[in-house]
């Protein structure tokens, strides 16, 4: 992974500073990168980073589009991380999206791969600048099954429908989920300019086909499914902008009754200057989890804990995001010993500056 | 020693009054015109590719969440302008205007007088957010829907990058300059600049992704200067704005 990772920054930094190239046209070819730095709580279930001491971290992403023939586009996108001061350790790459799309109209577009999820709206939102904070809401995490989708809008009306490879989970609270198809649907209505209403629906395995049957009670892991139904809220006027969301989910325990939880968050922004705005962002988390515990149980619980992050962002160029932000959560005590339930902080500053790689290979000379 | 008769001398002094006016005028020389014309055509030097993917990486669901084929007509985005003019031209009063339409800024490029006001209405069906951080003219105008407009006075020159904090891909140019002598091509490459005083200029080929061609000219009054520009594009499509 390491050397995954390093072979990315240097073709990175060769793209960086190569001499000028003729651009092929129908081509795309964009980035971000980011430097972070934290100073979180030690112990804290959901914020800790780098045993409680200030830790930096460095992430690049970029993506890249061709359009072989007119209407069908070809993309993929990479994201690459390390540094101490990352959730994890050490460093990771991920090649988070690539695949084919048709966009004969507005009404109608075909995809095809690896893509984000139909179920919920943060995920198109979670690149640096488009985040108006740094932190992300725990309970949308990012999830990029395999699939096709078909997706349009037509007057006020927005749809999207597909078929999918794995459900919206986390990671932290459920186990990393097989592959299995499973179908998601999402509609949307704009009935006035700058509010959207939304929603959004999936049912499917969420367990692992590595599971013993034993824990399985006997049945196979495609009979424990999630069914996740979702709404969401944009809403737009002036410099006042504000997003919102709601997921409900209901899962199939083995050996145990269905359990059923929430999540919420609300986000809003002010933008008070063509440079300064600020943002706040409440999450409720009510959510089930689920986990294989010794050889034939499980434990199946709700995490229960509210959280909230404060931000102001300063644009210092055009491309150029300096954000500085504090989060807090707080968890309801859980007699659950293995639940993740230990509040804290973190404080976070970002730098991003987002860049077209062919115009920096071709920039004025 | 002939003489007149009184009668007839006063009729020859009174036909001789008449004279100036019974006669036709001569032919008027026409005013020598105090200004001349510069005018050329415009090349643009490099294969363009003015289509970018019709893609964004992520993108709201909902209207706009899909970006507009990006079809630029190049040539349009070049302005032909005089580095140094005499004068101080007053700011005009009419206003120009830089619509939001199908999530582009139209046009893409702007050439104004220094003093000018620009109108940027929204045509669309979202909200724009449209502003500017550059050092001529820092602004940000708010979101606003389909129907409204907004509007911004340039009292300085230079070049102003237009953005709009909601769609990151929609970016514009407006070109803020100190003398009223620029002109921008038609889609033939064909452009004339009007009125020039006589002297010695440098006219300036501009184009957003280029370091500026600069060309010599001497404009004589009454008389059109031919002044061709090759423009060197290395790359076609939109620039990635934030």
């Amino acid at each position: 992974m390491r050397k995954l990772l390093t072979l990315a920054v240097l073709a990175v930094l060769a793209l960086l500073v190569a001499p000028p190239v003729q651009a092929q046209g129908g081509i795309l070819f964009q980035g971000v990168l980011d430097a972070e730095l934290w100073k979180t709580d030690s112990l804290s279930s959901l914020l800790a980073r780098n045993d409680g001491r200030p830790g930096a971290m460095g992430r690049i992403g970029l993506w890249a589009a061709a359009e072989p023939w007119r209407d069908v586009v070809l993309f993929g996108q990479l994201s690459a991380e390390t540094g101490p001061g990352r959730h994890e350790e050490g460093s990771e790459l991920y090649v988070t999206q690539y695949g084919t799309r048709w966009s004969p109209s507005d009404a109608f577009v075909l995809e095809a791969g690896k893509m984000t999820h139909v179920v919920g709206t943060f995920s198109s939102r979670w690149l640096s600048f488009r985040n108006p904070l740094i932190g992300t809401p725990d309970g949308y995490s990012l999830v990029y099954p395999f699939g096709v989708k078909v997706s349009g809008t037509a007057s006020i009306f927005d749809w999207r429908a597909a078929v999918l490879s794995k459900p919206l989970t986390h990671e932290d609270y459920t186990v990393e989920p097989s592959h299995a198809p499973r179908p998601a649907v999402g509609v949307g209505i704009t009935p006035v300019t700058g509010i959207r209403l939304g929603a959004s629906a999936t049912n499917g395995p969420y367990l692992n086909r590595e599971l013993a049957p034993t824990l399985l009670a006997g049945q196979g892991w495609r009979h424990f499914n999630q069914r996740l139904v979702a709404a969401d809220l944009q809403l737009s006027h002036g410099y006042f902008e504000a997003f919102a969301e709601l997921a409900q989910g209901r899962y199939d325990v083995p050996g145990r009754a269905s359990l059923s939880g929430i999540t919420w968050y609300a986000e809003t922004k002010y933008t008070f200057t063509p440079r300064l705005y600020a943002a706040v962002r409440v999450e409720r988390n009510d959510y089930p989890y689920i986990m294989p515990f010794g050889a034939s149980s499980w434990i199946a619980d709700k995490s229960d804990f509210t959280d909230a992050e404060a931000g102001v962002g300063l644009r210092l160029a055009a491309s150029t995001l300096l954000k500085l932000s504090a989060r807090a959560d707080r968890w309801v005590p859980n007699p659950n010993p293995y639940a993740p339930q230990t509040s804290g902080r973190a404080l976070a500053m970002q730098v991003s500056r987002t860049f077209d790689v062919l115009e920096l290979a071709t920039r004025k000379r | 020693m002939s003489s007149y008769s009184p009668p007839v001398a006063l009729a020859l002094v009174g036909l001789l009054a008449m004279l100036p006016s019974a006669l036709p005028a001569p032919p008027a020389i026409p005013a020598r015109p105090a200004t001349g014309r510069i005018e050329g055509e415009v090349v643009i030097s490099s294969a363009l590719a003015s289509r970018r993917p019709r893609f964004r990486i992520y993108a709201d669901p909902g209207p706009g969440s899909r970006p507009p084929a990006s079809e630029t007509d190049e040539i349009r985005n070049v302005i032909l302008y005089l580095q140094n003019a005499p004068g101080t031209p007053a700011a005009p009063s009419a206003h120009a205007a830089m619509t939001q339409d199908d999530e582009r800024f139209a046009p893409h490029v702007l050439p104004v007088l220094r003093g000018t006001t620009v109108d940027f209405p929204n045509a669309d069906d979202v909200f724009h957010n449209v502003f500017s951080l550059s050092s001529a003219r820092t602004f940000d105008l708010g979101r606003y829907p389909k129907g409204s407009a907004k509007s911004v006075t340039f009292d300085r020159s230079g070049v102003v990058q237009v953005f709009c904090h909601i769609h990151s891909d929609m970016s514009a140019v407006i070109l803020v300059l100190d003398n009223p002598y620029f002109a921008q091509p038609a889609r033939t490459g064909h452009y004339a600049i009007e009125d020039v005083p006589p002297g010695e200029y440098t006219v300036v080929g501009w184009h957003e992704r280029i370091k500026p061609v600069m060309r010599t000219v001497r404009v004589v009054a009454g008389e059109t200067a031919r002044l061709d520009f090759n423009i060197p594009l290395p790359s076609g499509g939109e620039n990635f704005s934030r």
